[in-house]
């Protein structure tokens, strides 16, 4: 298949995607922000295929990022209304669709240039190995991020089923705590690397 | 590993929902943390290369080349690690100078265990001059890109550029000193040669096709013609590069347009048989010993692409005319190529000129510029000055003024016979 179809197939996959996503954010949201969603999204949406077929960083991140202010104005609507608790599994679900998305211009934008820019016969091998990279990154990212849906998913509701029997479950803050220490002790095993200075010194950063 | 700013991006975002939702008391604004967290944990456990088996090679075709003409790289990368890579990105270190024509120096990659890749992109150096290409750097990152670990690989590979040089035809030399072997350059003795050179009555043996018929019916007697034979010459040619003149100031490189000359007029020199040498006297100083040969051309152009323009530490006198002396045999023929901008290559001329060394002097033109600006009075004032050391350098030696505009062949072809 020629480079341009196939091109245009992840472009139009990706497309849907982010249509998905302004669609799960606005479904729920009051009738103002599913104004903005039309108006927005459809601009989201133009700028994203023209990005797409450009490998323009800058369009897909203008692009995101009105979807994302999207999804501001709908979660900011939530916590106004106290609402946030009802619509939490559809918000959730287009926090990690934006997510998604974010790898996927990550992945645009790093092999477009690939793409657009087959220079001699064996640049083809390489147009093939890109493929079968995108590819099997988007299904790779697709498990991860269903995953981890799901798992959030669960924990909320086995806390909320676990608070009648012990309240303290129910408690933001231990949630809060949970996160800092987690995020501590990961921040802690990456860089406390006994090789870091020798990666850095490679990498160019003293 | 190092945080990538996507990374941090990410993190930032989590320590954002944390803020609101302890601003807000909202318990499910903290919720918005646990994804984050997960993708974090699941891409650092996803995660664990060690990227020294990677095996990078990185080719140059060709590793010579001229003024314009482009380059080849070509990165072959084998995955030796025992494992299957994924998420890395290479990526060939070019100089800014050096400017892509096609193709990518940074490519990301996923191998499978002994699986080998190459691809090739293309570099068009600006100018002559010695490049290097590399070092290769290894990028590699976890499944989301929240880490990076990079190491180097491969040294710099180099290649030159070498000065354009143009095809001048035949070069009509005259030279007082000629060599044993034969050649182009007429040696004012009677030999093997194309040159009519007298007229002598004919010897039993002499070739019957040599007899001058008409001088033979008008003699009585029979005539032969004899030739001037022809032999190859010992050439030094000598680079003047001391004076940085602005090449915006006129409408070409005046440094550019000497080396052409220079490559141009060794590729011809040698390729007519001549012993050819070379001397570089400028900001950077080179000699190259008199040689016959395609390698003594090579060796030429090498020397000329390094050439920066500039004053030398030396004087003239010491650093081209002494070492002349002592190395050049007497009479032989030394090519100036020097805009004549400075009064001290004039004296060398003169002097090497008196001791009976033959010299062609090769200066550039350098064009009229009308009007009244500092520009154009500073152009006029230059060519007053090369006009003046013109006249004093065509007393003593041969001096043939080009214009950079017009191709050397066709100036050449009206100088019918040099020195």
């Amino acid at each position: 298949m020629d480079e341009e179809k196939r091109w245009a197939i992840f472009t139009f996959c990706s497309s849907l995607i982010i249509t998905l996503t302004i669609m799960v954010i606005a479904v729920f949201a009051p009738l103002y922000v599913q104004i903005l969603g039309g108006i927005i999204g459809s601009i989201s949406v133009v700028a994203w295929i023209y990005g797409m077929f450009q490998g323009d960083y800058r369009r897909l991140r203008f692009s995101l990022g009105l979807i994302a202010s999207l999804f501001v104005l709908s979660l900011l609507d939530q916590i106004w209304t106290r609402t946030i608790a009802n619509k939490f599994p559809i918000q959730l679900l287009g926090f990690l669709l934006i997510l998604f998305n974010v790898e996927t211009m990550a992945l645009a934008t790093s092999h477009r240039k690939l793409h657009l820019n087959q220079y001699l016969s064996r640049g083809q091998d390489l147009a093939r190995a890109s493929w079968k990279i995108i590819w099997s990154k988007i299904a790779a990212l697709g498990i991860l991020f269903s995953g981890c849906y799901l798992l959030t998913i669960s924990t909320i509701y086995i806390g909320l089923s676990v608070y009648p029997l012990a309240p303290v479950m129910g408690d933001t803050s231990i949630y809060l705590i949970a996160v800092f220490v987690i995020l501590a002790l990961f921040i802690t095993l990456k860089e406390g690397s006994p090789n870091d200075h020798e990666v850095n010194r490679d990498l160019g950063r003293g | 590993m190092a945080f990538t700013k996507k990374g941090l991006g990410y993190l930032s975002i989590a320590y954002c929902f944390v803020a609101i939702a302890i601003a807000f008391r909202e318990f499910y604004l903290a919720a918005y943390v646990i994804p984050i967290g997960l993708l974090f944990l699941i891409s650092n456990s996803l995660t664990s290369v060690d990227l020294s088996g990677l095996k990078i090679e990185r080719k140059l075709h060709p590793s010579r080349t001229f003024g314009g003409d482009p380059i080849d790289v070509t990165i072959k990368v084998t995955n030796v690690t025992g494992r299957d890579l994924k998420d890395i990105e290479v990526e060939d270190i070019v100089p800014l100078p050096l400017i892509s024509e096609g193709g990518l120096n940074s490519v990301p990659l996923s191998l499978l265990r002994e699986e080998a890749l190459e691809w090739t992109y293309r570099i068009s150096p600006a100018k002559r001059g010695h490049y290097t290409v590399g070092p290769t750097l290894i990028r590699h990152t976890d499944i989301l890109g929240f880490y990076e670990k990079g190491i180097r690989r491969v040294e710099q590979n180099s290649f030159t550029v070498l000065p354009t040089i143009e095809k001048i035809g035949t070069l009509d030399l005259k030279a007082k000193r000629i060599g044993a072997w034969a050649g182009q350059v007429p040696s004012r003795r009677v030999g093997v040669g194309t040159e009519f050179y007298e007229l002598r009555l004919y010897n039993p043996g002499d070739e019957l096709q040599r007899i001058n018929w008409k001088a033979s019916a008008r003699t009585g007697r029979l005539v032969t013609n004899e030739y001037e034979s022809e032999h190859v010459t010992d050439v030094l040619i000598i680079v003047d590069t001391t004076e940085d003149v602005a090449s915006s100031m006129f409408e070409f490189d005046l440094t550019e347009f000497q080396l052409t000359l220079a490559g141009s007029l060794s590729s011809q020199l040698l390729l007519q048989g001549n012993r050819v040498g070379l001397t570089i006297y400028g900001a950077v100083r080179a000699w190259v010993d008199l040689a016959f040969g395609k390698r003594q051309l090579i060796r030429i152009l090498e020397n000329l692409a390094m050439v920066k323009t500039g004053p030398a530490l030396l004087p003239m006198s010491y650093a081209v005319e002494s070492v002349a002396l002592a190395l050049m045999p007497a009479k032989s023929l030394m090519v100036f190529i020097s805009p004549l901008l400075n009064e001290d290559t004039v004296n060398v001329i003169s002097s090497l000129a008196e001791k009976g060394y033959a010299i062609i002097c090769f200066t550039s033109t350098l064009g009229e510029v009308k009007g009244i600006e500092p520009r154009a009075l500073a152009v006029r004032l230059l060519s007053a000055q090369r006009r003046a050391n013109a006249i004093r350098v065509n007393s003593v030696a041969t001096l043939v003024e080009f214009a950079p505009d017009v191709s050397l062949k066709s100036q050449l072809r009206r100088q019918t016979r040099i020195g």
